[in-house]
């Protein structure tokens, strides 16, 4: 019952959608999200969208990388010296 | 983004034990919800980090915190309605049946997707019972379910309440006395009721991180809590780390409709007993639609759930683990739902044991 997967709304008829995960598509309730729109990516939970997924996370991810390289940088010089 | 993704996820195992080697001992890692466990262990993270980190696991399954006796009302309570529930609580054992078991008896018992079609299904026959079990991801689909019966004032439907809240048992948890060093709270709780519902977090000197649930999701939680013990080892702190999803106040229509519908409560918790409003039940105006429950002292059984679900012990400590338990025939509510900690521990770590102890 807990398991949430992120799909993308395909149409929308009133409190219902047509979302599409991995290619099946299924009819979610979306009432709880009244400004959501064609093309948005929502979370699902027991029929239900729960909440809009931005789609900030490919340059979160990227901000991390740059960091995580720079962190991993330093060590590898101490143990050159 | 796939190369990103795994690039990273390399970078940040050998960063995470660059920092635990620096904080100087192994770490206690709590999560709360059983798709975190899951995903634990699918990924193998006990195995890549038996150095670095010990996971254990809260009271967040809903399916393993439920009493006995609420299965066995349901049974009973199917010779005289129709009962729609969530497929994972058809094999719990109750006290002598499961609801599996009472079907294959010829109990009109049906698996439910989602609690307004159970609704609307309901509405065109007998006496229906909607088994409401679940914590704030779930609560909003009830009350869904409960608008639309009592819009349509349907006299056939009722609603036997097992609904939870996170806040409370982590509460408890903390209040006697767990020591963690980090704890993963569950994204798609927050998703709900935002940042904001896990404020009181920074009361505790313990780094907590909303987490979501993907293998890289972890690892950055992971990296999150070891670099701020580096930096900051005396302070708690609140981090969202699933911000793609979760925002500051979650889904603020969602927790109207809830608070419109429901009240807080006391709840049982398999194991553990009361804890001080950490249920929801129907408004009094909405009694009518619930069928209430009652919990008579649990049988004494060498299952070791509670201790699994309060973070004391791993699953292989207790002794029915592997042995008479398994997911074919659970013993405890921790082996039947594919997100308890026993099962996912037996699905993907109970191999190792012989190679590696230190799991």
């Amino acid at each position: 019952m807990c398991v949430g997967f992120p799909a993308e709304i395909i149409s929308i008829n009133g409190g219902s959608a047509v979302i599409d995960y991995l290619g099946v598509r299924k009819e979610v309730n979306i009432m709880l999200l009244p400004a959501v729109q064609v093309g948005d990516y929502v979370l699902v939970h027991a029929g239900i969208a729960l909440q809009k997924i931005s789609p900030s996370e490919a340059s979160e991810l990227f901000e991390l990388f740059k960091e995580l390289q720079t962190a991993a940088e330093s060590p590898l010089k101490d143990q050159a010296k | 983004m796939k190369q990103l993704s795994d690039r990273t996820s390399a970078l940040l195992v050998r960063q995470i034990k660059n920092n635990v080697a620096a904080i100087g001992r192994k770490l206690k890692i709590l999560e709360v919800c059983g798709t975190h466990t899951v995903s634990i262990y699918k990924y193998g993270l006990p195995a890549v980090f038996g150095q670095e980190f010990e996971f254990v696991s809260g009271p967040g399954c809903p399916v393993c915190v439920t009493h006995q006796h609420y299965i066995d009302q349901l049974i009973e309570l199917s010779d005289s309605h129709t009962i729609f529930t969530f497929g994972d609580m058809l094999k719990v054992p109750g006290s002598c049946s499961s609801l599996a078991q009472a079907r294959a008896n010829g109990a009109d018992i049906r698996i439910m997707y989602s609690p307004p079609e159970a609704v609307v299904q309901a509405a065109s026959i007998g006496n229906s019972l909607i088994a409401a079990v679940g914590f704030e991801t779930t609560a909003p689909a009830f009350g869904l379910a409960i608008k639309m019966a009592s819009e349509r004032k349907l006299k056939n439907v009722f609603f036997v309440n097992e609904l939870k809240t996170m806040p409370a048992p982590i509460q408890m948890l903390m209040a006697n006395g767990l020591s963690t060093d980090g704890i993963l709270l569950p994204g798609h709780v927050a998703a709900v009721i935002g940042v904001n519902g896990f404020e009181f977090m920074r009361n505790y000197q313990v780094p907590c991180i909303i987490a979501g649930f993907t293998g890289l999701d972890i690892l950055i939680s992971l990296y999150r809590i070891t670099q701020h013990l580096l930096a900051e080892p005396q302070q708690g702190c609140l981090i969202n780390q699933y911000s793609r999803v979760v925002s500051t106040t979650g889904n603020p229509t969602a927790q109207a409709l809830v608070a419109a519908y429901y009240e807080p409560c006391d709840a049982y918790f398999r194991g553990i007993g009361i804890i001080k409003a950490a249920g929801l039940r129907l408004r009094p105006q909405l009694q009518q639609f619930e069928i209430s429950c009652s919990y008579p002292p649990e049988a004494p059984s060498q299952c070791r759930c509670a201790q699994v679900i309060t973070a004391q012990i791993q699953p292989r400590q207790c002794p029915l683990f592997a042995n008479c338990c398994t997911p074919e025939s659970p013993q405890g509510p921790c082996m039947v739902s594919s997100e308890g900690a026993c099962a996912a521990y037996y699905r993907y770590a109970r191999e190792g044991l012989d190679i590696n102890e230190n799991y």
